[in-house]
């Protein structure tokens, strides 16, 4: 082992240049692949972040909709139908829209998903500086985190929400009344609103009701069991008297958003193909090394080193070489993590991260395989310039 | 003296097409400690395979060779690596320093290869290139040598372990005529201060003037064996020998 280990050390310490490209190489893979998952992460959270951190069980669509909350449609009727349902705790309606409000580094609009809620109930994220709603009617805003840092929106702050109606802007003032964490949805950052307010920026989304009267219409309805009932139960007492809805857990709702999963699949085929790159790369610059080293492998067998230690030397080599260039690479990543703009889905995270490091330093050694399996057929002959 | 090599009746054989050619025939010769042998011969007959059967880098077709007693045919793969690393000393021709080690270095290899790295073995790896004349180049990398200093080193790391038989293949193939005899001269020397069994192959005939026995190989077959003291013309043009009987190749000086 000892010998080994010196073999390794002293031949990169005497080829520190060469060993720091091997290495830059690698640090430039987990660069990529270290965005790579952080881009999936990231359009991932975007999409899934404000359903994944839903305080309800179930969510309940229009059957039609095929769970795409953009198209489902449902009024109020139908929810005060489910509230009679045995082992329903507690049921909201939540409505989606597109607004944009200023952006402060410039005259630009940022889009965001404009959420009303009904203040207190399933839907309205937890406010981390300020209030929650408190009427359902106010002119108030609970902003996420993105939407407080490019607008530079403080708690009190005035904030212009801009809607298209008919073709044409709108512009309604409300005042923060508090921040919540990240709570994006579609992508965009999120404005929630008490449900009133909602149904007057977004005033096409009503329908004609029974008697003619106009009715609000929300896309989806958030439901909390009671303890004492189990969500299956909920599921199939909503479904026997309320037709036309299918009624799911916030992960199925989220895993079959349209668009979702093969966006998750591309990337996550994109981080396989980059693996597999880098795992060519590595053991290409391996093996042009060891094809370099031939005639010394041979001498060195030649003069009795056990194949064991040549091919701990190499692996020990490898796995040097591999774990510095991810130091590098994620050291780097690490800062230009710290000058990214806010917005821009690309999203860190611990798990995801040290996920793709962990694969990286699977495929270095995957990748030096050929080239140790390549030095352990070197024959000593050839330290005599012979063939077997 | 005792033996330190005995070859009895070795042969290698290699299929070309549809014939045999034979390398290696029917070779026998035996090397006592503290004799220095020189392996002379025209390319092609077969000295460096020979060479490479009494190493244990090559199986030969027929015959046995013993190394300090011990029989190299009969070992595995693995036990021929660990008895050259315990019992044979090596030169190349070239490469045979590890590139990124110092000249200090390459010779103390030799020793954590045997688990004798201590503090007593290091100081003598030290004097023995200091012996060398190498005491200015022990922290110097291969690249920083001479062609010469790097053969010194080569011999250094051969005898370090203080082997049974030290082999050499034509170690001096690529130095100038003075470097060439200051290299074998201290071989030749070293084998003979230390009781070791030496073997040089070279070509140069200029060479063997070192020996204490000279083994001429032609066409597979060891030919004759002369001392240097003798008429060595007829190395340079075998015609001008008469034939060597076959029974007297197998005895020692």
């Amino acid at each position: 082992m000892s010998t080994a280990v010196h073999l390794a050390f002293k031949e990169i310490a005497r080829n520190k240049g060469r060993f720091l490209l091997f290495s830059l190489v690698i640090a430039l893979i987990t660069l990529l692949i270290l965005f790579i998952a952080a881009l999936g992460e990231g359009l991932g959270s975007g999409n899934r972040e404000y359903l994944e951190n839903l305080d309800a069980e179930l969510i309940v669509y229009q059957s039609t909709a095929r769970l795409s909350i953009a198209s489902s449609q449902i009024d109020l009727a139908t929810r005060r139908m489910i509230r009679s349902v045995d082992g329903v705790e507690e049921v909201a309606p939540v409505g989606f829209g597109s607004a944009a409000v200023p952006r402060a580094d410039s005259n630009e609009f940022l889009d965001v998903a404009l959420i009303g809620v009904e203040p207190g109930m399933p839907g309205e994220p937890q406010a981390v500086e300020g209030r929650g709603f408190e009427r359902i009617g106010a002119d108030e805003a609970l902003i996420d985190r993105t939407v407080a840092l490019i607008g530079e929106l403080r708690i009190g702050d005035p904030i212009v929400v801009r809607t298209v109606i008919d073709g044409e802007d709108e512009f309604h003032t409300l005042t923060v009344v508090g921040v919540c964490d990240s709570q994006k949805y579609g992508l965009r950052s999120s404005v929630f609103v008490p449900k009133r307010t909602w149904d007057n920026i977004r005033p096409q989304v009503m329908l004609m009701g029974a008697m003619g009267a106009i009715q609000p219409i929300y896309n989806v309805l958030l439901i909390n069991v009671a303890d004492s009932a189990e969500p299956a139960d909920v599921i199939a007492g909503v479904k026997s008297r309320v037709s036309n809805l299918e009624i799911v857990d916030p992960v199925t709702a989220y895993e079959n958003t349209p668009g979702y999963s093969e966006q998750q699949t591309t990337l996550a085929t994109q981080n396989g193909f980059a693996l597999l790159i880098g795992a060519l790369v590595i053991g290409g610059f391996f093996q042009i090394q060891t094809m370099q080293k031939v005639p010394q492998i041979g001498m060195l067998k030649a003069i009795g080193t056990p194949n064991g230690i040549i091919a701990l030397s190499s692996i020990l080599q490898i796995f040097m070489v591999n774990l510095a260039g991810i130091l590098i690479g994620a050291a780097v990543t690490y800062g230009l993590a710290l000058v990214f703009p806010p917005g821009i889905p690309i999203v860190f995270e611990l798990r995801s991260a040290a996920a793709a490091i962990a694969s990286i330093l699977i495929i270095g050694p995957v990748g030096g395989i050929v080239s140790v399996r390549y030095s352990l057929r070197v024959e000593p002959l050839t330290a005599l310039g012979l063939n077997s | 003296m005792t033996t330190a090599l005995s070859a009895e009746r070795v042969g290698k054989e290699y299929p070309v097409g549809n014939n045999v050619v034979k390398a290696v025939d029917e070779v026998s010769f035996t090397v006592e400690s503290g004799e220095f042998v020189a392996l002379v011969g025209p390319s092609g007959s077969g000295k460096t395979t020979l060479l490479a059967m009494l190493a244990g880098l090559l199986y030969p077709t027929r015959g046995h060779i013993f190394v300090a007693g011990s029989q190299l045919t009969t070992m595995k793969e693995h036990q021929r690596s660990g008895f050259r690393r315990r019992n044979i000393g090596f030169t190349f021709q070239a490469n045979n320093l590890v590139t990124y080690l110092t000249a200090l270095e390459n010779v103390e290899l030799m020793l954590r290869l045997n688990n004798e790295y201590t503090r007593i073995n290091r100081k003598r790896a030290k004097e023995l290139l200091v012996l060398l004349g190498l005491e200015d180049r022990l922290n110097s990398l291969p690249r920083q040598l001479s062609g010469g200093q790097k053969q010194r080193v080569a011999i250094a790391r051969s005898l370090i372990n203080r082997p049974s038989l030290v082999l050499a293949d034509e170690p001096t193939a690529s130095l100038d005529t003075e470097r060439a005899f200051q290299v074998i001269e201290t071989l030749a020397s070293l084998v003979h201060e230390q009781g070791r069994a030496g073997i040089i192959v070279t070509h140069d005939l200029r060479l063997v003037e070192y020996a204490d026995r000279v083994l001429q190989m032609l066409d597979g077959r060891l030919a004759r064996i002369v001392s240097p003291s003798d008429d060595l013309a007829c190395l340079a043009d075998p015609s001008l020998c008469g034939a060597i009987p076959m029974d007297t190749l197998g005895v020692s000086k």
